[in-house]
């Protein structure tokens, strides 16, 4: 199955790209994808989207079908859900 | 919904702010409750000059504005109320000049230092909603206690490059910063690319955030993070919930 991954500020300089499309297999879940997504792209922001139990980052924002995922969560994804991520922003 | 007190107005301020007193659910009651209120805004830079300068422009009762440090020449392309012959001067300085500019029956308090944990509550406890424009997440996190302690509204916002977040926490009814981030992002880089543009869009819908909040119509952010990306114009509203397990507002 196909799953978007919407990448937001920092973590889109990092990437140089809006978004990324990853091959993920049926039943995959939030962690897997981030795991695709950073063996795919070694970076220090893209390594930082997993806490060190596994979970997502308690330092990034995670919307799935509008709204913001708990650090604890795992939602298992479907064919063409879009996973966005954002890395935190502030004032200047 | 929250309200502030009245203030009557004067002839003058009939005058000045009659167009934003034919908004309907606004009108002069709603101006009244602007002019007895006072917004806290931290720093007052790219994002805090423009929220200060609208609400100058709307008729606030009182400013308190924290920010340290002199004007530099990459503080001009969106910090509003900075200005070029004033190079090397305190900010402060030059902020408080041309908000009374604007509005010279704006009550001010300047504070030529930012806001932090040694200064937060003082500075919370002068104002009636406070808007954070900070730069550092150890500001942010110290303001957001603080307005949870204090049961203040707080109207929170953010940009980077194109893009911008901002939402309004209503301590006892929506999540708050802890909320959104329970651990404070390390990984936060000081200097980031940015328009005026950017910061001045954000900047407006903060000011009207607390306009709506301290008037008591409309409809705020509550317990919804707007997020948009002003490179294709995308704009979204996301749900945000309250941590059962908030360090700091699941204690309040």
């Amino acid at each position: 199955m196909q799953v978007t991954i919407e990448l937001m500020a920092q973590l889109r300089t990092a990437l140089g790209q809006p978004a990324r499309t990853l091959e993920l297999d049926e039943g995959a879940t939030l962690r897997q994808a981030l795991q695709e997504l950073i063996a795919a792209h070694d970076s220090e922001e893209v390594n930082g989207l997993l806490a060190a139990d596994g979970g997502l980052s308690p330092t990034i924002i995670a919307s799935l079908h509008g709204r913001i995922l708990d650090p604890s969560e795992d939602p298992v994804l479907s064919h063409g859900d879009t996973l966005s991520l954002f890395s935190p922003i502030a004032g200047g | 919904m929250m309200q502030s007190e009245r203030r009557s107005l004067t002839d003058h301020e009939r005058a000045v702010y009659e167009w934003q007193m034919w908004v309907p659910d606004f009108g002069e009651e709603g101006q009244e409750r602007l002019k007895a209120s006072s917004v806290l805004i931290s720093r007052v830079g790219g994002l805090g000059s423009v929220v200060a300068y609208e609400l100058a422009a709307a008729g606030i009762g009182k400013l308190v504005l924290a920010h340290a440090g002199d004007i530099k020449p990459s503080d001009l392309n969106r910090q509003l109320l900075m200005t070029h012959e004033g190079l090397g001067t305190p900010r402060i300085e030059s902020i408080g000049r041309r908000l009374l500019e604007l509005n010279p029956r704006l009550e001010l308090e300047l504070i030529p230092e930012n806001l932090g944990e040694a200064n937060a509550r003082s500075l919370v406890e002068h104002a009636d909603l406070v808007v954070d424009c900070a730069p550092l997440f150890e500001e942010r996190f110290a303001l957001n206690h603080e307005i949870v302690r204090q049961a203040k509204p707080m109207v929170e916002c953010a940009m980077y490059e194109l893009q911008c977040q901002i939402t309004t926490i209503l301590p006892g009814e929506t999540p708050c910063l802890a909320c959104i981030y329970p651990e404070m992002p390390a990984a936060w880089k000081r200097e980031f690319p940015v328009f005026g543009a950017v910061s001045g869009s954000v900047g407006c819908m903060a000011a009207m955030e607390a306009i709506k909040v301290l008037s008591g119509f409309g409809d705020p952010l509550a317990g919804r993070l707007l997020t948009y990306d002003l490179r294709d114009l995308s704009f979204r509203k996301l749900e945000v919930r309250r941590r059962e397990d908030c360090r700091v507002c699941s204690q309040a």
